[in-house]
């Protein structure tokens, strides 16, 4: 929703939002993009940002490739097409082994309700109160906390990690040292080594 | 400066993208089963990447957004509904623009 009502307000067409959506499907960049846009930045400007910012991806899918069997290898590239921030979340908090049809399921509603949101908030956009839709953003953020949740409440080692991640990454993004979408692989790299390291010495179990 | 075609950003979008998401299952399978050190080090990654992500953006939307998702941690300390989280988030951030100038 809250990409269609955006797209509006920058001026693309409802056949661009919804193409953006159905096809490169990776909501953060498809927000970034929209900025670049409406800044001019160029075509490889805004392929290279794409690329920074859904690196994160390539960890995410390692890691689901890590749960689920290997006979699923057909399904890999349908189930790799929908990999993003939120699909991961919920595979990844999931106990047990993933099966292929949950994960399929799961990211065909994920798909749908995105791109019919993309629509729909186009459509929406001139409607809406602005005062609604300056606040939309937060949902998301919400989101990702009640999912975190359950797993911190059982370890507090994974709370420390995620939250010296946090505090990593925004200190990496305030110093403005590596491009951005960088700084969120380097921290995840370094914060989950040195969880996996520390750990591991103590003998711990996870 | 020439305009640039948005079909051509959406497709060239979505190659790059669709590669960060299948070279993750391309590395496990040319790999076959990881080392255990680095599946002790993909355990931790759900957590780090989601507040990796939230927090630059709580520190950067100032002070509404900073409370409204502390808000959103209390309740979700209470409430494992991720619905009621997110109305009540949306809420408050949409109450508090209205009645603090901020």
């Amino acid at each position: 929703m809250a990409f269609g009502i955006l797209a509006k307000t920058t001026g693309i067409t409802l056949l661009e939002a919804f193409l953006f959506s159905a096809v490169v499907f990776a909501g953060a960049s498809q927000f970034i993009a929209l900025n670049l846009l409406a800044t001019g930045v160029g075509f490889g400007g805004i392929i290279l940002t794409t690329l920074l910012v859904n690196f994160r991806h390539f960890l995410m899918s390692s890691y689901i490739a890590s749960r689920v069997d290997s006979k699923m290898k057909r399904a890999f590239p349908i189930i790799a097409f929908g990999v993003t921030d939120e699909s991961f979340s919920v595979l990844s908090f999931k106990k047990g082994a993933l099966s292929q049809i949950y994960i399929i399921v799961l990211e065909s509603i994920a798909y749908i309700s995105w791109v019919t949101g993309t629509v729909s908030g186009y459509i929406l956009g001139g409607f809406l109160p602005d005062l609604l839709v300056k606040s939309m953003g937060i949902a998301l953020y919400a989101m990702f906390v009640a999912l975190l949740m359950p797993e911190v409440k059982q370890s507090y080692k994974a709370l420390i990690l995620a939250l010296s991640a946090g505090l990593l990454n925004s200190a990496l993004l305030y110093l403005d040292i590596f491009p951005k979408g960088w700084s969120i692989v380097i921290t995840i790299i370094f914060v989950s080594g040195v969880g996996a390291f520390f750990y591991e010495e103590t003998g711990e179990e996870v | 400066m020439e305009k640039i075609s948005i079909e051509w950003v959406i497709i060239g979008m979505a190659l790059i993208t669709y590669f960060t998401r299948v070279s993750g299952f391309w590395l496990a399978e040319k790999t076959g089963k990881l080392p255990e050190k680095v599946e002790n080090t993909l355990k931790y990654i759900p957590g780090t990447i989601i507040i990796s992500i939230i927090a630059p953006a709580v520190f950067a939307q100032g002070t509404i957004n900073a409370m409204a998702s502390f808000a959103c941690f209390l309740i979700s300390l209470k409430s494992d509904n991720i619905v009621i989280v997110m109305v009540t988030g949306v809420a408050i951030v949409a109450l508090m623009r209205n009645y603090i100038p901020l």
